[in-house]
């Protein structure tokens, strides 16, 4: 399995994957210059990774994401939902910040969209 | 209990092989010279090793040292903040539960915002009044700002629906009823093109919020940069910027302006007795006093320490003198009260009338020049411009 570790940027987030948890760590902001070509190998390795049925737990944590950027996330979340429709140990956690009301709102958003354990969790700074 | 410790490491001393062997070396030295150097070296050895030692103890000990004065320095820090947010706790009565107004809270509450404005930043100012001091700095010569509307209320949108959907699904309900082949076809594409409609709307939904979460901090920015935090009123640089604005207006519409600049008198006294606080307080209410005397077009500002400027638009120098003396006696008339004391304050005043072919600097110059008159005339008086070498 090809190994996911792209460092954060001041304008793209921090994706890292932990095997001996099955973590993958997204955090930070999202606004590259180009959304789709950042993300397309992020989403070809959880294709890969997801075809076997393996367990994963994305903890995500996102201050501030572009328009492409939540069309990514949202592949992102589909990915997730098949593997999980295959009965996959899938799940996410989403940080949200306590100290802004619409983060939680946001979280909330994304959570409509899938069907598998999807936790809104306040981010301890 | 000194002499208990004392013993102890006395022990330990006590307790070392390599003196305990030197000791016995010593009480019964051997005749051989290698086999004293042997001896030599094996206590050397040891030596260098106890060194090593104590050297690593002392950088271990340093760092661990190191890290309690900076918790210590944490702590103080924390136990400083938490005894002033204890004194400005709010204080809810514990059976009414109605916000208490007795012992100058809103005073300490307002002392505790000046001297923290990091807070004032982020949580100090609410979002309506972010709203409306912004829209107001807008108003003049500019098209009112448009201020993001988002539903206060986050509801969980129904699924999307359009014309070619609608279409599509009548489309699908008649040919299944026919028992078309293709039935199962048109479903699969009907859904796929719900779910692409459902995504687009959900993206426009998420990027809006993002978007007006940018917005919301750009307007805070930006009236940190244009407004006086301390009086809220407008700084120097959006004085500047407003003054720059009208004189453009004024030689267009061929109407002139004018501008008074108002210093508070002997305001170094205030800050003397009462503390930089209570100045700051003073400074507060005569900026709110100035302010409530003007016309919602006339821009007020802090111009620099305890000196305030007014702008009045279409107005003439005339006019601008009843203005003057109106703020004047608001600031006479008014009593700031700090620690149950009441303070009196009165201002000078220079007034002028924009003269075209002027620039701005010289006519602020003039303005000033007139203050200047006015204090050395004795202070709590108005001194207009004299342009036309007209003495007043």
């Amino acid at each position: 399995m090809a190994h996911l570790d792209i460092p954060q940027t001041a304008s793209t987030p921090l994706i890292s994957f932990d095997p001996e948890v099955k973590k993958l760590r997204i955090s930070g902001e999202s606004y590259p210059e180009n959304s789709f070509a950042f993300y397309a190998p992020v989403l070809a390795w959880l294709k890969q990774y997801l075809q076997d049925n393996r367990q994963l737990t994305i903890a995500i944590t996102i201050t501030y994401m572009n328009s492409s950027s939540t069309k990514c996330m949202l592949d992102l979340l589909d990915i997730m939902e098949d593997a999980y429709g295959r009965s996959a140990n899938v799940s996410i956690t989403w940080y949200y910040d306590l100290e802004n009301p619409r983060s939680f709102e946001l979280a909330e958003e994304f959570c409509e969209e899938v069907s598998f354990p999807f936790e809104i969790a306040a981010l301890n700074k | 209990m000194i002499r208990a410790r004392k013993k102890t490491s006395q022990k330990s001393e006590q307790s070392d092989p390599a003196l305990q062997r030197t000791a016995q070396v010593l009480a019964n030295p051997p005749e051989d010279r290698t086999e004293l150097l042997a001896e030599y070296f094996v206590l050397s050895d040891s030596f260098n090793k106890l060194h090593h030692q104590l050297y690593k103890t002392i950088a271990i000990s340093d760092s661990y040292q190191q890290q309690l004065k900076e918790l210590s320095r944490k702590l103080e820090q924390s136990d400083i903040k938490l005894r002033q947010l204890s004194e400005v706790a709010l204080p809810i009565c514990m059976y009414c539960h109605k916000i208490r107004t007795d012992d100058n809270y809103w005073q300490r509450l307002e002392t505790y915002f000046s001297s923290h404005v990091d807070i004032m930043f982020s949580h100090g100012i609410c979002p309506d009044c972010v709203k409306t001091t912004y829209s107001k700095l807008e108003g003049r010569g500019q098209p009112a700002a448009v201020l993001p509307q988002l539903q206060s209320e986050r509801q969980k949108a129904a699924a999307p629906e359009d014309e070619p959907l609608r279409e599509m699904k009548e489309l699908l309900e008649r040919i299944s009823t026919v028992g078309d082949p293709l039935t199962p076809e048109l479903e699969k594409i009907v859904s796929r093109y719900a779910k692409l409609l459902r995504r687009f709307s959900k993206i426009v939904t998420i990027s809006d919020s993002y978007q007006f979460q940018l917005q919301d901090l750009n307007m805070r920015l930006e009236l940190m940069v244009r407004t006086d935090i301390l009086t809220g009123l407008a700084n120097r640089m959006e004085m500047l910027n407003q003054l720059e604005v009208e004189l453009k207006r004024s030689e267009r519409h061929n109407k002139t302006f004018s501008l008074i600049l108002g210093d508070l008198d002997l305001f170094k006294q205030v800050n003397d007795t009462f503390g930089h606080l209570a100045g700051d307080r003073v400074l507060r209410q005569i900026g709110t006093q100035l302010k409530d005397n003007l016309r919602s077009e006339d821009v007020c500002a802090r111009w620099g320490g305890e000196e305030f400027m007014v702008l009045l638009p279409e107005t003439s120098l005339e006019q601008a003198v009843i203005v003057a003396e109106k703020l004047a006696a608001a600031v006479r008339g008014k009593e700031i009260v700090w620690d149950t004391q009441p303070i009196h304050l009165t201002m000078s005043f220079g007034v002028g009338a924009f003269c075209a072919g002027c620039s701005i600097d010289e006519f602020i110059q003039q303005v000033d020049n007139a203050l200047y008159a006015a204090k050395n005339a004795g202070r709590d008086r108005v001194v207009k411009v004299c342009t036309q070498k007209q003495v007043t």
